[in-house]
């Protein structure tokens, strides 16, 4: 593994506060989410970064995609996209369209960075809104 | 079991048909002795018939065995069966892969790995299907 994405798994670990991702399928009226709990570093911004459109419920978020892998999420898919993770593209890095529930309420993913090292998803940044 | 819980097979809206259609498998499920299997269809319109294949395979994927058989047709459905490990099958039976009956399932054969298989004749609209199954 990674020696930066054991570090994060650990960190996450010892001080992470559990989120849960959901994905949604729409069709019509119906609908079907697939969703997993996962541990993140949760931030809210601070006085210098609340500018412009930014509120106090703008969150940033950083979390690791190791559990992504371990539960497996968001499931089986048509692409064959299996192995690690290597272009930010990849079915298995959230989007603008998943949504976050972090401390009791659901937000809405505004921005998503992955960030790689040698080719391998280290990292989640995740800006919330909600 | 390493990694019991809960795992999607598929969430997928259904459109245009589909012949054979394999999803990307659900892996590392080493030591399952059982899962329940839940299928959901939302219908909305259009379309003729829709089949899902659940396969496990104990070759690292190189072939895939079906397990249980479900079809449907133009009106919502919701399945659920259970399948077991441990049930003894000692009358040899010949794997199929996606040519499964209708609406039957195989007991006592589980593997390492688990996906499904979709067939769809007509051209649906609205209409979602989810196979979602709980391991352990």
């Amino acid at each position: 593994m990674n020696s930066l994405l054991a570090q994060l798994d650990r960190r996450l670990a010892r001080r992470g506060e559990p989120i849960y991702l959901r994905r949604q399928v729409n069709a019509g009226v119906a609908n079907t989410y697939v969703q997993i709990r996962m541990p993140a570093i949760v931030r809210a911004l601070t006085v210098e970064q609340l500018i412009g459109n930014i509120t106090q419920q703008n969150f940033f978020i950083i979390t690791s995609p190791t559990e992504i892998y371990r539960q497996q999420w968001p499931g089986g898919k048509t692409p064959a996209a299996t192995g690690a993770i290597i272009a930010p593209s990849d079915f298995r890095i959230p989007n603008t369209s998943d949504v976050l529930f972090l401390r009791g309420a659901q937000k809405s993913i505004q921005r998503v960075a992955p960030v790689f090292d040698r080719g391998e998803l280290i990292r989640l940044e995740i800006n919330v809104l909600g | 079991m390493l990694n019991p819980g809960d795992y999607s097979l598929c969430d997928l809206a259904i459109t245009t048909a589909l012949t054979a259609v394999a999803q990307t498998p659900i892996q590392d499920l080493e030591g399952m002795i059982a899962a329940t299997i839940d299928f959901k269809f939302s219908y909305g319109s259009g379309g003729t018939t829709c089949k899902v294949w659940v396969q496990v395979t104990s070759d690292d994927g190189q072939t895939w065995k079906d397990i249980a058989c479900r079809a449907f047709t133009t009106s919502s459905s919701i399945k659920t069966i259970n399948v077991s490990g441990l049930t003894p099958v000692t009358t040899a039976i010949t794997p199929t892969d996606g040519a499964m009956a209708d609406d039957t399932t195989q007991d006592g054969i589980l593997g390492s790995a688990m996906r499904v298989k979709i067939t769809t004749t007509g051209t649906y609209a609205n209409t979602l299907l989810s196979v979602k199954i709980n391991a352990r």
